[in-house]
């Protein structure tokens, strides 16, 4: 089977998972072809957190309304960037394509630029890779990345069917921010970061299947995360307003029941 | 550099970039950075701005939608919503964990009096939380389908990752691929080795307590909430399961008078 990993890595970690994704095909008797997506100029953090700082508020609304959220992972606006020219344009001889990327708050701007310009997707079967800071948080990192990338692959007429994200264990801009996502870590899974790092037991197990469900190509990463349906949920307020209201309904009819008729 | 790159980027080129980036890897600094590092300084200063600032703008914001969108709500109602959220998202995860603890430790003492005690405080969840959940996941009677969402919020509360197989109004199926609480200690071991294997020398515990609380007090706790639901939603009992060296464990929903009329119609 021939399979061309294209991937772009800004601070070298993604670069490391791509290799080792290699080696796993290679090992299994693959052909695997490669492809550095790279920008034409390669911004430091301030451009990049300009860039980005206008999705912050949109996160902290989709807290409160998992609908905003939905609509806005659906719907965010990638900025576009230039790229160098690509060695392998056109990827319709290949049986598998594999992207890569880092998480930079949203998908980053080379793999949108990537999307557009690559030709010959489609009818592939497509499988996402990535690291990020923190943990595989399933809104935060897994939802708001692959999500948008299986969106505009469906609109080129390929499908994602296999995903793993991994943890870099490394913020680029600053280290409180890597504190957060420790602490999340625990909270969440009761784990720490270095638990879903590429090097540990989880990274290479998920690394293997990875690697299993692209071969086997059957499996469609919208379907079976339910991305196709809509989540008619409200948030956690939601639900807290839900449980409360329900609480203070009964009350109110145990009052009425007991006290009032009394009375 | 050329501003080109038609050149092929081979297999060998990108395990020497690899390697060389390997010897000067971008390391992450300690939590001292902060006070020694000016751009760390600045990154901290940042994002504690960005915290501080969505911390008061949320009640703001809840606040607002209740004066403005809600106006018959009270602040009174504001405050136990906030209250409300916290305790949810704080003691799902512990109460779920003490249920896995409990049964491991029902022999004897608390994690006895625990586990026996903890089928009835799921149902009091039920119970209590029943009309809420049903509201908050828009769960449709007569689809069982929809009533899958709260399977999907326990496995995201929990950490477990799994995926829906079949979908359909009267049976969905869904594959749990992995479980925290099956390679608890075991990372990644789907057989759990722990357990069946004599020389392994790791803790076990977990694995003792793996299948049976997900097939005896999970499945009960589905199975309860389902027919708070729908008389007719049940769970059928789990014929694969990860510690019994299976792939994945099965959950299978199904609605039994869909069922039968699926069979009448066909017969």
């Amino acid at each position: 089977m021939n399979v061309l990993i294209a991937f772009y890595s800004r601070t070298g970690y993604t670069k490391e998972l791509a290799l080792i994704i290699a080696e796993e095909l290679v090992s299994r008797g693959h052909e695997v072809e490669l492809e550095k997506i790279e920008p034409v100029k390669e911004d430091n953090m301030w451009p990049l957190l300009w860039r980005t700082q206008w999705y912050w508020g949109a996160l902290a609304l989709g807290i409160l309304s998992n609908r905003y959220r939905e609509y806005f992972i659906s719907n965010y606006r990638i900025p576009e960037v230039d790229i160098k020219p690509l060695a392998h344009p056109d990827v319709s001889k290949y049986d598998r394509v594999c992207i890569g990327c880092g998480k930079q708050t949203i998908v980053p701007c080379t793999i949108e630029a990537y999307l557009r310009q690559v030709k010959g997707l489609k009818g592939k079967k497509v499988g996402g890779f990535a690291t990020w800071a923190g943990p595989p948080l399933k809104h935060f990192e897994v939802e708001h990345l692959f999500r948008p990338i299986a969106d505009r692959l469906e609109r080129r007429g390929a499908s994602l069917v296999s995903i793993v994200g991994l943890s870099s264990r490394y913020h680029e801009y600053h280290n409180q921010m890597l504190n957060i996502f420790e602490f999340l870590s625990r909270v969440r899974y009761g784990k720490p970061i270095s638990y879903f790092s590429v090097h540990s037991d989880y990274g290479r197990q998920h690394i293997k299947l990875f690697c299993d469900e692209l071969v086997k190509g059957t499996t469609d990463i919208m379907d079976s995360r339910g991305w196709r349906r809509s989540f008619q949920g409200t948030g956690i307020l939601g639900v807290a307003s839900a449980s409360s209201w329900t609480t203070l309904e009964r009350m109110r009819t145990r009052f009425e029941k007991k006290v009032l008729d009394k009375a | 550099m050329k501003d080109t790159q038609t050149k092929p980027f081979t297999l060998d080129d990108l395990k020497k970039e690899v390697e060389d980036w390997r010897k000067k890897r971008p390391e992450t600094k300690t939590f001292s950075s902060f006070f020694t590092d000016p751009v760390d300084r600045a990154g901290g200063m940042r994002t504690l701005a960005v915290l501080c600032t969505t911390l008061i703008s949320v009640p703001l914001i809840e606040l607002a939608n209740l004066l403005v969108v809600r106006p018959s709500l009270t602040i009174f109602h504001t405050t136990i919503v906030v209250t409300g959220t916290i305790t949810l998202r704080f003691l799902t995860r512990p109460l779920l964990r003490l249920g896995c603890w409990a049964v491991r430790k029902k022999d004897k003492g608390i994690g006895k009096l625990i586990y026996d005690n903890y089928g009835k405080l799921l149902h009091l969840t039920v119970v209590l939380l029943g009309p809420s959940l049903k509201w908050y996941f828009r769960i449709d009677p007569d689809d069982i389908r929809s009533a899958g969402r709260f399977q999907e919020w326990i496995d995201d509360t929990l950490g477990v990752e799994g995926i829906w197989v079949e979908s359909d109004i009267s049976r969905a199926v869904r594959h749990e691929t992995w479980c925290p609480f099956v390679g608890h200690d075991i990372p990644y071991d789907p057989t759990c080795k722990g357990k069946y294997d004599p020389t392994y020398t790791g803790d076990k515990s977990c694995t003792k307590g793996c299948p049976e609380y997900c097939s005896v007090l999970m499945v009960g706790w589905l199975k309860d909430f389902l027919r708070y639901i729908n008389p007719d939603f049940d769970l059928e009992p789990m014929k694969y399961m990860l510690p019994n060296g299976d792939d994945y464990c099965e959950m299978v929903y199904i609605k039994k008078q869909g069922h039968m009329k699926v069979e009448e119609a066909e017969g």
